[in-house]
């Protein structure tokens, strides 16, 4: 992809725009017009080819510019005729309300991500489905593929405010029994949650025949730890506090980070769970793809 | 213990100064919100009691480096009292010269020098040893040349009126 069509999709750029579906519509639509080629080969929310009109069909789809011209009637036949049910898990707990300077918090990289996503399955004629989860299940809408759905699902997202614990817990699995058919779930957060309990969870979307597809959002100040100054850490979920000089624990800590999710990555992979991690300082164009290639597989 | 140059010592407030930087340090604290401290937490207990250790020691040696350099330039002398029994080298020097003739109290000066030389000379203990040296037109020393042992020797020399 072009670089000045990176810096269009930048975090930090995108995230001024006010509207959650305006910045939706603006990164994938920045997204496709940025690329040479179409992501892969078939997509295509363009359509294909005219089939003759049959009594019967269904004037949604009926080419009217042909009509006018020419008094035949023709059906649009899209590429995409296979219809997918997703559904986006959005963490929205307090952790992810943390943001190190400069950057958008977790929060509003997700959420831009998941409306991001919703505005290419619906164009893509998949159908959607959103969940909102800190402690708890927050939110939720059930998957349908209508034009009106983005905006449920945009409604929801703004709204989204960082509070409470990350507990995966029952959750997952409430969720992986309400799904009746077999579908695409993308899970965004921070991943700052009981590994134990969030692969269990996974394990129950696999074991029902869903394909997964985890986002790992991070800062940038999380991965790097370079604070100067003695530091009040204060935790954003618990409120509990340790004072430390940053500086004198940052490469034990950094190490003990990547431990836990090398871990957490290979128990994704043995179960066959895609797993794409993402700072908030990188532009969407690199999450998209990520969820484009999943989606190509899936036919 | 005594000091030479005294004055300096105002200079040991500065070895109060590591230990002020770190308390100071310590009030500006700034606060950051965490995501999860869970992490920080796990390694608080062995590491950082280490740690705060290791950073306890430097600021005692740091404040001792610093002591000691204030007492340096106070150049520390320790006083022979102290060491009754070590050996002296004396070294007198008598002048002899012309204007030593001045009679003063009814004595010729340089018998005033000398008969002080000797009461000097007598001072000294069996182990010391000593020169005197008349620096008068061509400085010589008497006697044989350097330090001797025999304080008689020289005495004798130096009532030899010049």
């Amino acid at each position: 992809m072009k670089p000045v069509y990176r810096d269009f999709l930048s975090p930090e750029t995108v995230s001024r725009l006010s509207r959650l579906d305006l910045i939706a519509r603006f990164v994938v639509e920045g997204y496709i017009t940025g690329l040479h080629k179409s992501p892969y080969h078939g997509f295509s929310a363009e359509f294909a080819e005219h089939r003759q009109y049959m009594v019967g069909d269904s004037l949604k789809y009926l080419d009217w510019k042909v009509f006018g011209r020419t008094d035949r009637m023709y059906v649009k036949r899209f590429e995409e005729e296979t219809n997918l049910k997703s559904h986006i898990i959005l963490d929205v707990s307090g952790s992810m309300g943390f943001h190190g300077e400069g950057s958008v918090t977790k929060l509003r990289y997700g959420s831009i991500l998941a409306a991001a996503l919703a505005f290419l399955m619906i164009r893509q004629r998949d159908s959607v489905g959103m969940v909102t989860f800190s402690e708890s299940l927050k939110s939720y809408i059930p998957p349908r593929s209508v034009q009106s759905q983005l905006k449920e699902i945009i409604k929801v997202l703004s709204a989204a405010e960082p509070s409470g614990a990350t507990v995966t817990g029952d959750m997952l699995h409430t969720l992986a029994e309400r799904i009746a058919v077999r579908g695409l779930v993308v899970f965004i957060s921070d991943l700052f949650v009981d590994p134990d309990e969030l692969i269990y969870g996974l394990k129950h979307f696999r074991h029902n025949g869903h394909e997964v597809l985890v986002f790992h959002i991070c800062d940038p100040k999380e991965l790097s730890f370079d604070y100067g100054a003695e530091t009040k850490f204060i935790d954003m979920e618990t409120g509990q506090s340790i004072t430390t000089q940053p500086w004198l624990i940052r490469d034990d800590y950094l190490s003990l980070m990547n431990e836990r999710m090398t871990g957490l990555v290979r128990r994704m992979h043995d179960i066959s769970v895609d797993y794409a991690r993402f700072s908030t300082d990188v532009p969407f164009d690199r999450a998209l793809s990520e969820y484009l290639a999943k989606r190509k597989r899936l036919y | 213990m005594n000091f030479l140059n005294p004055a300096v010592l105002f200079a040991m407030a500065a070895a109060a100064l590591p230990l002020v930087i770190h308390l100071l340090s310590r009030r500006r604290a700034k606060d950051v919100a965490w995501p999860s401290i869970e992490f920080l937490d796990r390694m608080r207990t062995e590491r950082m009691r280490r740690l705060r250790l290791k950073q306890l020691l430097l600021i005692l040696v740091r404040t001792l480096i610093i002591v000691l350099i204030v007492m340096a330039f106070a150049r520390p002398a320790v006083n022979s009292a102290f060491h009754r029994n070590a050996r002296i080298s004396a070294v007198i020097v008598v002048d002899s010269s012309a204007s030593m003739s001045y009679v003063h109290n009814g004595e010729v000066v340089y018998n005033t020098a000398a008969r002080k030389a000797g009461e000097i000379l007598g001072m000294l203990g069996e182990n010391d040893t000593a020169a005197v040296i008349l620096s008068g037109d061509e400085p010589h020393v008497l006697g044989s040349g350097g330090l001797s042992a025999d304080k008689g020797k020289i005495s004798e020399i130096l009532d030899e009126p010049n």
